[in-house]
Parts: structure tokens; sequence; C-alpha cells
């Protein structure tokens, strides 16, 4: 389990994370949705123990340091330009002590294509797959993903999905993602948070809110996100 | 887990062609100076002796173990911290110190593969003994465990490698001109240099530059005996290794 305790951050006295408290459990997926500069990537560091809180507190159970039990896939990797993809990826299987056995995840990224090329030489997309190979190698329990879906084409996202749906339930971890792309994904996840100035403004189960929330033009979670912030998902309205 | 690292250090720093000529070509180019010189001044042997074992050898030498023991070693761990390899590193096994220490392995292997063949080059411009061989090598390594941990040091308070790079300058300067600048303007003024180097005590490549000195032939004999220079060498990099730890634990 994951304690957020009125969790706050700052920068240079501008607040990021205003006062956020929530518990996330093992075995649940959770979405978090907000536009940018809500804070949603700022509050994965800060789990993460990338960023420390200014207040407030972030635990597991029994007070444990969460930091150990985290792996966080980030937006952008830039890590061993010079060493080929299949170098990073032995790198790591070897500095880890139980790298987890994920090869259909090593297949659906395609990764074998482009092993041998220089991160230098890879594309946005595959720096991103390659970051969530090496987000789930290091067999954590709570693992955080910052808008896993995006430069994926429909059918890898469906596989990807599948990956995710087996890790959470047959692998009782705690998924939170980010992701703005969720157009299909809904039922991936069992909770949604909506973040707005720092703040969880709403949240509750997928099911809950696409029942409470209603639109004409927009539908599930597009429609709850909409009503709830006035804004498009991934893009504000005028 | 610490050769892995090594490995990966050491194949980041080859393909990248760049910085790794930019390594090997200040300590290669003054071999060049060298043979061109031999080539050109034949009426005075003993001038030619003393330009290439008092200025260009020695030169060669400070600028090989500055650019693979500090440099590149600066650049890469700042790039490591700006990119965030350092969060990435702290949620695998490996403990700061044991990925740190296979920096240092392939910092410590790549210097002295490019050492020895610096100094097979001027083996065949200026007659170096075996045991001359010996001595540079192991100050060179004395100065590399010294220097290393400075790295962090440097590496901690800079934002990314480019703002490294832009402090090697002068640190390069500092470390290497405080020497060879203070021996040159005494030597003219007909002074000895070792009565002023208490001053540079703090300066790692001040027992390397006395050393290479004395193996030259240059100097009667050492400021202080070698054994103590890797004495001093060795407090100085347990104490920079504090403060580079130091460094560390504020960031993390």
């Amino acid at each position: 389990m994951l304690i957020l305790d009125k969790v706050q951050k700052s920068y240079q006295n501008h607040s990021v994370l205003n006062g956020i408290s929530s518990t996330f459990q093992y075995g649940h997926c959770y979405l978090l949705l907000g536009d940018n500069g809500a804070g949603k990537s700022t509050l994965l560091k800060c789990i993460a123990g990338d960023e420390k809180v200014d207040h407030g507190s972030i635990r597991g159970n029994e007070h444990e340091d969460v930091s150990n039990l985290v792996a966080l896939q980030y937006q952008f990797f830039e890590s061993y330009s010079f060493l080929k993809v299949k170098e990073v990826i032995q790198l790591f299987t070897k500095l880890i002590a139980n790298p987890s056995n994920i090869k259909d995840l090593y297949e659906l990224l395609d990764i074998a294509q482009y092993e041998k090329t220089l991160i230098k030489n890879t594309s946005g997309g595959q720096r991103k797959a390659l970051s969530l190979y090496l987000a789930f190698l290091m067999s954590k329990p709570i693992v955080l993903l910052d808008e896993p879906f995006a430069d994926l084409d429909l059918k890898k996202k469906k596989q990807l999905f599948g990956f995710l749906q087996n890790q959470v339930h047959l692998q009782n971890k705690c998924l939170i993602i980010i992701s703005h792309e969720i157009k299909g994904l809904e039922s991936l996840f069992d909770f949604v948070y909506i973040m707005q100035d720092g703040q969880f403004i709403e949240h509750g189960t997928t099911e809950e809110l696409v029942e409470k929330y209603k639109n004409p033009t927009f539908s599930g979670l597009e429609a709850v996100y909409f009503e709830v912030t006035g804004q498009l998902l991934g893009g504000r309205i005028k | 887990m610490i050769l892995q690292v090594a490995k990966s250090f050491i194949l980041e720093s080859i393909r990248n062609t760049g910085v790794f000529l930019g390594n090997l070509l200040p300590a290669f180019i003054f071999i060049i100076c060298s043979w061109i010189c031999t080539i050109s001044i034949k009426s005075s042997p003993e001038t030619l002796d003393f330009m290439i074992k008092g200025q260009f050898f020695p030169i060669s030498i400070m600028l090989l173990v500055f650019a693979f023991a500090f440099s590149s070693a600066t650049i890469y761990l700042a790039d490591l911290k700006a990119n965030n390899t350092i969060h990435l590193l702290k949620r695998t096994n490996i403990s700061p110190a044991k990925y740190f220490l296979g920096i240092g392995l392939g910092v410590f292997l790549m210097m002295n593969f490019v050492l020895l063949l610096l100094l097979a080059g001027y083996s065949f411009i200026i007659s170096l003994s075996i045991s001359a061989l010996i001595s540079i090598i192991l100050i060179c390594n004395f100065v590399l465990l010294a220097i290393y941990p400075l790295c962090f040091i440097v590496a901690g308070i800079v934002k990314n490698g480019k703002v490294a790079q832009s402090l090697l300058v002068p640190i390069m300067l500092v470390f290497m001109f405080s020497i060879t600048m203070t021996s040159l303007f005494l030597t003219i003024n007909e002074q000895q240099p070792q009565d002023y180097y208490i001053y540079l005590i703090w300066n790692p490549m001040l027992y390397l530059s006395d050393t290479l000195q004395f193996q030259l032939n240059l100097n009667d004999h050492t400021w202080l005996p070698l054994y103590q220079y890797s004495i001093i060498l060795t407090i100085l990099c347990m104490v920079l290794s504090i403060f580079a730890k130091q460094i560390y634990i504020r960031q993390d």
C-alpha cells in the first residue's frame, strides 16, 4: 500500500503540489489525468524519491521507504547515449538482483528490431519503449508510468494493455499511469484521479465517474475529464 | 557488477569519438612536436633533450592524466546526473560506491592503456629506462587516485556536462601552470623550484611533475621521497572522497 499524506512541493515559491493525500493499493491500476503543469509528473517523481517533498509524507505499509519499492518510467530516456539498446538492457540486467523475466514485453515493444542501435540514434518512441522495459525489469511492486501509450500504434497499444493488465492482476502490482491516450483502454484503470493546480479535484472508480459525469459529445473518461475540468484531454478548450 | 559498469564506461568513452580524440590529441600532439624538433634541431642535442624532457614529455603526461582521470570522468558523471541516470541507478541493486568504483576501473584501464602507448612513443625519441617507466606509471596512477574523487565534487556542483566542460579549462590551467610556470620562472631566475614546492602541496600534479623530472635526470633528487608522494596522494584521495560523498549525500 502506498500512502500520500498532505504532500506539498514547491519550486522557487511556485507551488506544484498542494497537500495531496491518497492511498494506492497493490493489485490496482490508477490513472492520473490533468492538464500540462497540473503536477502529475512531479507527483510521480516525489513518489519515486527523485524529488524530496517539502511537507507531508509518502510512505508504504508500516512506514517503509517507498522509493525502494518503486520503478519509474521517465517520459524521456536520455541516458547512455553511446551504448546500444541491447547493452543498456544487459547493464541493467546485471545491476538488478532479481530482474523480471519479461520476454513478452521485449517482443511487444519490438526491441529486437533496434537492439543494435546506439541510444543516441533511436527515436523518441524507441527510447520510451526502452524506458518502459527497464521499469518492469526492476521487479518493483509499484510501477509509475508516464505516457506509456504515446508513440504506439493501435495494435501495440492493445498488446501493452494486456501486458499491464497481467502485471496488475497476476503480479499484484500497483500501477500509477499518466496518460492522455485512454480511448478504448478505460477498462485497464480501476481508479481515476484528476489533478488541477497541484491537487486532486476529483477521484473515484472508473465506473463511478463514468456514471456520474455524462456528456452528449464525449463518452467514457473523456466525458468525465471534460465535465470536471471544462477541457479536452490533452488540450485546452477555448 | 563493477566490471559491467567499467565495460559500459569504456564503450561509451571510445564511441564518443570527438571527445575521445579530444582527450588523446593534447597528449599526443607533443610527441609529434618532439619528432619534428628531433628532425629539425641537429646542431644542439642538449637543448633538444632539455626541450623534450623538460617541456614536451611532462606536459604530455600531465595532459593525458588530466584528460583521462579528470575531464572525461567529470563530464560523464555530470551528464549522468543531468539526464536522471543517477535516479535510475538508485532503483537498481548496485550501491553508488560500487558504481563509481566501476567507472574508476574504466578510467584506470583506459588511462593506463593510453599511457603505455604514449610512453612507447616517447621511448623512440628519448631514453627511458625500465625503472623510470615503472616509476612514471606508478606516480600517474597515484595522481589518478587523488584526482578521481575530485570528478564527483565538480560533477556534483554543476548542472550538466556542458557546464562541467566550461569549468575544466580554468581548473586545468590552475593544476598545470601552477607547476610548470613556477618551475620555469624560478629556473630562469636561477632559483631552485623545489624550495617553493611547499606552497603547491595541494596540487597532485606537483608530485607527478617532480617525479618526472627526477626520472628524466633533470633533477638529482625528488623534493620528498617517492613513497611519501604516494602517501600524500592517498591521503588527498581520502580527504577528497569524504567531500565527494558529502556532496552526493546532500544531493540525494
